[in-house]
């Protein structure tokens, strides 16, 4: 048991979100998002103008992205420890959060490709490759929404006498993920609370996101350091906790 | 048995909450097909705050939070009070 | 079982305070709540951007619909209440049957709601009435389909009141968790309670 990296995994999810936000908002200053409702035209003229700052913000977030893909081996390693040696909640986590940095990126990418060279390309080229970029971004929900409601199933399925989450991260779990749901309304919408950047598809879904980062690494790393107290011989361990069974 | 359920001592007063409650909603029923009051603002605003007085009295009889720890109701009732007076904005001044 | 007669009925007829389900169906709850509340917040905020269109949109809806929508959930309401009561009877060794009946007629009152509800929309498609056609109408499904949503996630949890109603024993969390899914029902009744008037009866 290595517990030293284990809390490393658990920060990563953190140091995703602070370096995500360092670029995107503070650097390119996508947040709040350009509107849809822009002309292409408006658009190619504002990313022009902005060039700079836009690439220089994505490339920040885009290696910013990178330690998410620890975080989702965090929470795999604790959900185990509930599954017992076949966990196959922990691994369908495993597979479903892989794919947020993932999708964090691919979208990036099609708006560093709107602002690649807006200034001499048609301005409707431009605005199809930050459709596509916004879209993917704001509309991914789906992996989101099934980790969530695995972690929940986990959370809920616990039988150990101490258990490894408290039961209310499993109702959390469940909560964001139904909030994550109106992003997926994101292509019908050009304007309105459940358009890119609207009050539902975006703003709800961004402080939820952000939320569960952080209630998930509070309950992490409380699980990682009682992993630890039950690692140590008994007799030294003050308070004796349950040996982990299988759900 | 059945009846009991519904008629028993100690349930008389669920029961109450619950006629309570329709007779609530026929009145804002009453209301927002244009009867009552002349004028359609206050009959919407006092169909917005009937809505949550029932909204309270489903939290405090129906999910039992009257008898529940002071801050758990604390809480509902602060969201109902909060909405309320959000939503009674939002209808005036939008 | 005594254990639980203690937390619960017997708690209650002290006076003491007890918390029903556990804390986290109240994180959901009152997150959810939440959520809700800046739904209602919002709709009203585009209403008034478009207020005209919005009272002549809502003169196409049926009040009647809502208004039996509205009774339907409160009676179920009632039922569940009641058949929590029933519930807590039987787990403190009275012989009664009656839980599972009062939970099954919270479920009937959701089928109810629910067929109300596919007549209503079929109504509305049939006239033409999509999300697309105004801001009034997207809001109407949105909202509405939403919360149907969530009543579906309800009648799931009346399925399983009405197997848990006639057990004579269960663990204090399992009977927490009863207790929560009662809640959860409640809600379903609540956000409904200020829907309603919201899109149907507000001008």
């Amino acid at each position: 048991m290595n517990t030293r990296n284990q809390r490393l995994c658990v920060w990563s999810g953190l140091l995703m979100m602070v370096l995500f936000s360092i670029g995107f908002w503070g650097v390119a200053r996508l947040i709040p998002p350009p509107s849809p409702g822009w002309s292409a035209t408006d658009l190619a003229h504002y990313l022009t103008e902005h060039q700079t700052r836009i690439r220089i913000g994505l490339v920040i977030s885009m290696l910013g992205v990178a330690p998410g893909f620890a975080f989702p081996v965090a929470i795999l390693l604790q959900l185990r420890r509930i599954e017992g040696p076949s966990s196959p909640l922990a691994y369908t986590q495993l597979v479903t959060g892989m794919l947020t940095p993932v999708l964090f990126i691919l979208p990036m990418f099609a708006m560093a490709a709107a602002a690649y060279r807006p200034e001499t390309r048609s301005p409707e080229i431009t605005q199809a490759l930050d459709d596509l970029g916004w879209l993917m971004l704001v509309g991914f929900g789906g992996p989101a929404i099934l980790q969530n409601i695995v972690i929940a199933m986990a959370v809920f399925g616990d039988r150990r006498a101490d258990p490894v989450f408290p039961r209310w991260v499993g109702y959390f779990n469940v909560w964001a993920a139904l909030l994550f749901v109106p992003g997926l309304l994101v292509i019908c919408f050009l304007g309105g609370p459940f358009a890119w950047n609207g009050v539902f598809a975006f703003w709800v879904p961004l402080t939820v996101f952000g939320a569960w980062y952080v209630v998930m690494t509070v309950a992490l790393l409380r699980a990682v350091d009682q992993e630890e107290r039950e690692a140590l011989p008994i007799g030294t361990d003050p308070a004796p906790a349950g040996a982990p069974r299988p759900a | 048995m059945l009846l009991r359920a519904f008629a028993g001592p100690a349930r008389d007063r669920v029961t109450a909450v619950w006629v309570l409650l329709v007779g609530a909603t026929l009145l804002s029923f009453w209301l927002g097909t244009d009867h009552g009051l002349s004028s359609t603002e206050a009959r919407s605003l006092v169909i917005l705050v009937v809505a949550f007085v029932k909204v309270r009295f489903v939290g405090l009889y129906f999910m039992e939070l009257r008898t529940a720890p002071v801050a758990l109701r604390a809480l509902f009732e602060g969201w109902c009070l909060a909405a309320c007076l959000a939503l009674i904005g939002f209808y005036l001044f939008a | 079982m005594s254990t639980i007669s203690e937390t619960t009925t017997a708690a209650a007829e002290r006076g003491q305070r007890h918390l029903p389900g556990e804390e986290g169906t109240w994180v959901f709850i009152l997150g959810d709540m939440t959520v809700f509340a800046v739904f209602f917040a919002t709709y009203l905020y585009y209403r008034g951007q478009q207020r005209a269109l919005f009272i002549e949109s809502q003169h196409s809806l049926v009040q009647g619909y809502g208004v039996t929508n509205t009774l339907l959930l409160l009676t179920s309401s009632l039922c569940v209440v009641l058949g929590m009561k029933a519930v807590r009877r039987r787990l403190a060794g009275e012989p009664t049957r009656a839980a599972p009946w009062l939970f099954g007629g919270a479920l009937a009152c959701g089928l109810g709601f629910s067929v109300m509800k596919f007549v209503e929309y079929g109504q509305k498609l049939a006239a033409g009435i999509t999300p697309a056609t105004n801001d009034f109408f997207m809001y109407y499904f949105i909202l509405t389909g939403l919360h149907f949503f969530h009543l579906i996630l309800g009648m799931g949890v009346l399925v399983f009141l009405i197997r848990a109603g006639r057990q004579a024993s269960m663990s204090a969390r399992q009977f927490a968790f009863v207790e929560g899914g009662a809640c959860f029902w409640h809600m379903v009744d609540l956000l409904w309670i200020v829907l309603f008037p919201l899109l149907y009866l507000v001008k």
